[in-house]
């Protein structure tokens, strides 16, 4: 095994692991996805990767949510847990809430924004990366901070009722 | 920016803080996949045919695996078992019963499952669980002669232990689904994501091919679901549940307005081609006689549409789709008379089952029998004029419904002059194309022009030439430059090597 590849995954696989839980909620799942982007990162050779971040996004992403029968389990798991409960001080309420509302938003949209608030990546590299039409990128991205929005501001009304 | 802008960003910056504050268990480089198993890497998927090769076993499958069952599967007998290694070449025909053959399923890495026929045994046809049994038996114990070339068959080892092999299966029939109970007392010998996904992928194609049944529920034995290497599989599955396509195929019928006043002076001609356009990828062209040079100019009404086949009730074409081609003309068999419609022609070249052709008025109709439920998608060409179909191809060339790269193949070596071949469906039937370095730096520009635009499509083919310096790993990218604002649509990537 090269440098190259041990140099990658300690970059890469910290991240990958937390945007593929941050997508689909099981952190089995995610460390399942991670772990194969990768074999197939090195199935496919370092020097043909163009952005290897990206890539490893993309397909570990596509590992995630390959079958329904996974994304059923994991919405299953996600709803068992319920609301986050305010335990701590509001800053980790507000990380459980965000983590939270993200999960409630469609595939595609949740994906695309941890492409690009968690990735970094440019409206262009996400269309071109996840084969999304340009123009759908901006209004699946607006269309899903709104609606994290509104989940948000939920959460706290509900939270500041109870107090 | 504006406020509203800002605030996203804020949001946004918030997520990622709350993404990266997470904290999952994280595996060391020394304890990932690719650094702990890279000899298993390799043999994951694609090779395991030849490690089956190597390992003859006897497999009792036997009396129990087939036994019918009423309503779910029953308690299955730990009888079917065998041990010791059994000089068998011909697992298939160890089976009991007459000597006969079924359809089955191998798989292949990043494309859908390709279907053939093997030697097999049923003791009693007539009743589906001994059918989904016998096929399942079939094909665990299938010689590595049976698998085409870049297909595997993970099923076959599933239940080996060194040098034992055990593997049981008893099946139950509750309306369109198989519960299929798999008793796997050695374990299931499968390894990594992608392996199982393969076995979970090839499971459900070879329990649905059963004529009436749809979806698969698969269990271990004295379990309500399968864990396989850690995934847990505990929903019924369909074919379209598994396919290694982005989207399945459209039932949304596509139509081509012409001109039906001449029907019967036109001639059809059907042709099909398959894996030859390019791999996995089945071509159906209706020719006809007619010189039409330009979409200006009339040409017959069609209608292309995708119908799921009414099993388990007699069928007149096999498969669990068919893709219905309805053309304003006559086929050429009824001018020249030396057919008697309805007329089948078995094909049996995966996915195509076999096409039926019948008349009906001024129309003829042609049923393509397919394996699933795959993406398709339509064109037209002129001189003379031509209605195309494209089912399936390279999941990793295909945009969508409508746009798709054919040649160069995906992760293929080409030359610095090669062909590029598709449908598009676009403004003014322009393709852009363009060729990147591995430094993503752009070596060639280009386009061409389609035969059809927008609907129903046009297919196109054109020659890159790239530039004496081009060496090494390049990136085809074909797409569509946005009528609106010159960005890039429907981008198709695919990775090449200059040889």
């Amino acid at each position: 095994m090269t440098h190259g590849w041990r140099e990658l995954y300690e970059t890469e696989y910290p991240r990958l692991l937390r945007a593929l839980l941050a997508i689909g909620g099981d952190p089995d799942a995610a460390e399942d996805a991670a772990q194969e982007a990768f074999v197939r990162a090195h199935r496919t050779g370092l020097e043909r990767l163009d952005r290897p971040g990206a890539w490893l996004l993309v397909v570990g992403t596509r590992e995630l949510l390959r079958y329904r029968r996974r994304r059923k389990v994991e919405d299953q798991r996600w709803a068992e847990q319920g609301p986050p409960k305010a335990l701590g001080p509001d800053a980790i309420v507000d990380r459980a809430d965000l983590l939270a509302a993200l999960r409630q938003l469609p595939e595609r949209q949740r994906t695309v924004v941890v492409a690009r608030y968690y990735y970094g990546l440019s409206y262009d590299e996400i269309a071109r990366l996840f084969s999304i039409k340009s123009g759908t990128v901006g209004a699946t991205l607006h269309q899903a901070i709104e609606r994290l929005r509104q989940i948000q501001i939920a959460g706290k009304l509900a939270r500041g009722a109870m107090r | 920016m504006t406020d509203r802008r800002n605030d996203d960003e804020v949001l946004g910056r918030a997520l990622s803080r709350a993404i990266e504050t997470q904290e999952p268990s994280e595996k060391p480089y020394e304890r990932s996949r690719i650094a702990t198993c890279p000899e298993r890497r390799g043999l994951v998927l694609w090779q395991v045919a030849g490690v089956a090769a190597a390992l003859v076993f006897a497999v009792a499958i036997g009396s129990w695996c087939t036994r019918p069952t009423a309503a779910g599967p029953v308690a299955a007998s730990p009888s079917a078992t065998a041990s010791a290694p059994t000089a068998t070449s011909a697992p298939a025909s160890s089976v009991p019963g007459g000597g006969s053959t079924v359809r089955t399923f191998f798989v292949r890495d990043s494309l859908p499952p390709l279907s053939v026929r093997i030697a097999a045994a049923v003791s009693d046809p007539s009743r589906p669980e001994n059918s989904i049994g016998s096929r399942l038996s079939a094909t665990y114990g299938a010689p590595a002669s049976a698998v085409p070339f870049g297909a595997a068959n993970p099923l076959s080892l599933v239940g080996r232990s060194g040098n034992q092999g055990t593997f049981g299966v008893s099946v139950g029939i509750a309306g369109d689904t198989a519960n299929v109970e798999l008793d796997v007392p050695l374990g299931w010998n499968i390894h990594g994501a992608a392996q199982v996904q393969a076995l979970v992928q090839q499971l459900v194609y070879v329990i649905t091919e059963e004529p009436g049944i749809r979806k698969a529920r698969i269990t271990e034995k004295g379990k309500t679901n399968a864990v396989i290497d850690g995934l847990v599989v505990d929903k019924t599955l369909s074919r379209e549940d598994v396919t290694d396509y982005d989207h399945i195929g459209s039932t949304k019928a596509v139509q081509g307005f012409g001109d039906a006043t001449t029907a019967a002076s036109r001639k059809l001609r059907p042709i099909l081609n398959v894996d030859t356009i390019a791999p996995v990828l089945a071509r159906f062209v209706v020719e006809t006689d007619l010189e039409v040079s330009s979409p200006g100019v009339s040409y017959p009404d069609f209608k292309v549409e995708m119908r799921q086949l009414d099993d388990p009730s007699p069928r007149e074409i096999p498969g669990k789709w068919s893709l219905v081609v309805t053309v304003n003309g006559q086929d050429q068999g009824f001018f020249d008379q030396s057919l008697s419609f309805p007329v089948y022609q078995a094909i049996d070249k995966s996915p195509v089952r076999g096409i039926l052709t019948t008349k009906q008025g001024t129309n003829t109709v042609y049923q393509i029998g397919l394996d699933d439920l795959r993406p398709w998608r339509t064109a037209i060409a002129f001189r003379p004029f031509r209605i195309i179909v494209d089912i399936g191809g390279d999941p990793r060339t295909i945009f969508d419904d409508s746009n798709a790269v054919y040649a160069p193949g995906y992760g293929a070596a080409v030359a610095r002059t090669f062909q590029v071949s598709g449908v598009a469906h676009n403004f003014e039937a322009h393709v852009d194309i363009r060729v990147l370095d591995d430094k993503q730096k752009e070596v060639y520009r280009g386009g061409t022009t389609a035969t059809s635009c927008c609907d129903p499509g046009g297919t196109f083919d054109t020659t890159v030439q790239l530039p004496a310096s081009v060496t090494g790993n390049i990136y085809l990218e074909v797409f569509e430059a946005s009528a609106k604002d010159g960005s890039d649509t429907k981008v198709i990537r695919i990775p090449l090597t200059v040889r």
